[in-house]
């Protein structure tokens, strides 16, 4: 898999490229808007990384650029908390998500493992750890051959996790993702509803699914 | 050098206002003078005018008495005209032909055509215009001619005057009087005028100087207030309370400066404090990634402190509205409850929610004004001990009206004009322990205020709080930006 990663500020590009080598993807990294836009347009990639205030040339232009050549390719935009006002002001950019400054590598990872799910047309198949079944489809959680009713906010909860299983998931992304906010100023409400979904997916069960990692968030994985 | 000084001193208000004052002053004065000296001349003329009658009816009377006996007439005259002397009557008798009969010792030189003035009282009925003549005598004389006919023959024509000397003396005396009087108005209209003008000015040079006192220093000081209730008391009154206000924006935002170093040094002690445990000494890997999440923690602490100190900082509500689309406000309560429900739960709080069964539609940034509802709703619960209650309530009148109310322990009277303000927590120490910023109502009000809403709080101690809120509604059926 290859990702483009078209940011000036090296040491954040630098922490993305390792972040997503560890991931086995290929990564070409570009420091300004125009030679993004020339890897963008000769090299096919899976996704692109492309931040919004570039050198040369901005991440708004090279995104319009890109897309006017007809390149579809996935386009997760890094912003700061001021550039962008909104998901639906991305979005109308032809974006397929962004995600603001400062951000953790998961995080980014995750944002990626969204996109491409979609972008393959996998976002209907359902998702499976150990006996654990979300299908989204019909929004039903089973666990064996048990069925478990959760409320809207740990469907989501589940969703994010079991999206992400095996890989962490931050507090930052379950705040952004569930509660579609792009601040964190109720931690206690993370840990409140995760806690409830333990309880209704782990508690009666000897394996348990969902750990949490101090200091960085929680984890669904079905390896001991 | 000095010209823009002098330039300004005769530019000044106080130089036009003694110039002004001095303008009017000697203008009335030389007014009501000039009135008075033309009615005093007019009839001081009329006085003449009567009296020089009377005596040429005398003369012409005693001449037309016996008009053959000229030297009886010439005897009469001198007698009446020598005892008239003092009151300087002067008498001439000419005849038809212009031959003079007798004059008078004083009569003066007028040099006046004798033809003329006979041929004037030949016409004549009565006496003739009155004329004054200048003789050679310093004072002129009012003079007048009549005829005296006898059997409708012109017999003889008496010329009378009468000397102006104590008019003229009278009325050069007012003259003399009103310069006199006019000098020393015109001194004191000047010194009047700029005493005024210095005094009435006095306060504005104080204003003037206490302002230029004023500085980023010395914000406590005040333009004095006379107490006399004018308008330049009304001035300073303004500008006080504009002081007051400046000195209130410049105190919080210095307390606000002071409060921010203070939120930030506590997390980065926090951090520092943590690396050096972490470096000193013999650690396990387990001891040390415990110490690396606590730093991880911290890191979320202060990136969402940053976050909501730069959403605060961020007021362009203008540039924000073209985003503004219509969502139902019954949704951000919903989720609210719904994210909240659990909390209270844990918290043994009673959570209650009432909307109306009708959208409750506004015009906005959902993800803003559900974090409205998100910040009181997680306040309510905090503040709420073990058995007490929160409700949310969504009106739709004319107005969407949100409140949030709850049995909590209240807001002490002297905290609640200043919970809106950043950083602004009653009791720190608990406060923060129960993990608040001191940012959530200062981000409430402000979301509110960019969507033109307003936002309102009233607390009892031990009582509990209401927060209200109140949002223009969305047009019926308005789109996106409509």
């Amino acid at each position: 898999m290859r990702a483009l990663v078209v940011e000036d500020d090296k040491r954040i590009a630098a922490f993305v490229r390792r972040g997503l080598r560890e991931q086995s993807f290929a990564v070409d990294v570009a420091h300004d808007g125009d030679s993004g836009l020339h890897f963008a347009l000769t090299e096919t990639y899976d996704v692109i990384i492309l931040d919004i205030l570039l050198p040369e040339r901005d991440g708004k232009s090279v995104l319009k650029a890109i897309r006017a050549d007809g390149v579809t390719t996935p386009v997760i935009m890094l912003t700061a908390v001021d550039s962008v006002r909104s998901k639906v002001e991305v979005l109308d950019m032809g974006a397929d998500d962004y995600i603001t400054k400062p951000f953790s590598g998961s995080e980014l990872l995750a944002r990626i493992r969204s996109i491409r799910r979609r972008a393959t047309g996998q976002s209907q198949a359902p998702f499976n750890a150990a006996d654990l079944v979300l299908d989204p489809a019909s929004h039903q959680v089973t666990r064996g051959d048990r069925k478990i009713e959760l409320t809207a906010k740990e469907y989501s909860l589940l969703y994010l996790l079991m999206e992400n299983a095996g890989h962490p998931v931050t507090r930052t992304m379950i705040i952004e993702q569930v509660w579609d906010r792009n601040f964190d100023s109720f931690t206690n409400v993370v840990d409140v509803h995760m806690s409830r979904l333990r309880a209704k997916i782990d508690r009666d069960f000897d394996r348990k699914l969902i750990r949490t990692i101090k200091g960085v968030g929680y984890v669904l994985t079905d390896e001991d | 050098m000095s010209s823009p000084t002098r330039t300004r001193r005769f530019r000044g208000l106080g130089f036009r206002l003694t110039v002004w004052s001095a303008a009017v002053l000697c203008a009335a004065a030389l007014g009501t003078g000039w009135f008075l000296y033309l009615r005093l001349q007019t009839g001081l003329h009329k006085q003449n005018d009567e009296f020089l009658e009377l005596w040429s009816k005398d003369f012409t009377s005693l001449v037309a008495q016996d008009p053959g006996d000229e030297e009886k007439i010439k005897s009469e005259l001198q007698r009446e005209t020598s005892l008239a002397d003092q009151t300087s009557v002067v008498c001439r008798l000419l005849r038809p032909d212009g031959e003079e009969v007798f004059r008078s010792k004083t009569f003066p030189k007028h040099g006046r055509d004798i033809g003329a003035i006979i041929a004037e009282a030949r016409e004549a009925k009565g006496r003739v215009e009155t004329w004054t003549a200048r003789g050679e005598s310093s004072w002129p004389h009012l003079m007048t001619a009549e005829a005296v006919r006898s059997r409708g023959r012109l017999r003889y024509v008496v010329e009378t005057g009468y000397h102006l000397k104590r008019t003229e003396w009278t009325l050069r005396n007012y003259r003399m009087n009103l310069l006199r009087v006019l000098v020393p108005l015109v001194v004191i209209g000047i010194v009047g005028g700029w005493l005024l003008a210095r005094k009435s000015l006095a306060p504005i040079a104080d204003m003037t100087s206490t302002a230029q006192t004023i500085s980023r220093a010395s914000l406590q000081k005040r333009i004095p207030v006379k107490g006399s209730g004018d308008e330049l008391d009304r001035l300073a009154e303004v500008l006080n309370e504009m002081l007051d206000r400046i000195q209130e924006s410049f105190e919080r935002t210095e307390r606000f400066s002071s409060d921010l170093a203070h939120e930030l040094k506590t997390p980065l002690t926090a951090l520092k404090g943590e690396v050096e445990a972490a470096l000193i000494g013999d650690r396990s890997a387990d001891e040390l990634r415990v110490i690396i999440a606590e730093q991880a923690e911290t890191y979320d602490r202060l990136n969402s402190m940053i976050t909501d100190l730069l959403l605060l900082a961020r007021k362009a509500p203008d540039a924000a509205r073209p985003q503004f689309r219509p969502f139902d406000v019954r949704d951000c309560a919903h989720e609210a409850v719904d994210t909240f429900a659990p909390l209270a739960e844990e918290a043994q709080v009673e959570l209650s929610a009432a909307y109306p069964d009708r959208p409750c539609e506004v015009q906005g940034d959902k993800s803003s004004l559900c974090r409205v509802f998100s910040n009181l709703l997680d306040n309510a619960i905090k503040h709420t001990p073990a058995g007490g209650r929160v409700s949310v309530e969504v009106r739709a009148g004319e107005k969407c009206t949100i409140t949030v109310r709850d049995t909590g322990r209240g807001i002490e009277p002297e905290d609640l004009p200043h919970v809106f303000e950043r950083f602004y927590r009653g009791d720190r120490a608990r406060s923060r322990e129960t993990g608040g910023s001191g940012l959530g109502l200062s981000i409430c009000k402000q979301i509110v205020e960019n969507h033109r809403g307003s936002i309102s709080i009233r607390s009892q101690p031990g009582r509990g709080t209401n927060v209200t809120i109140e949002l223009p509604r969305a047009p019926e059926h308005g789109g996106p930006g409509a």
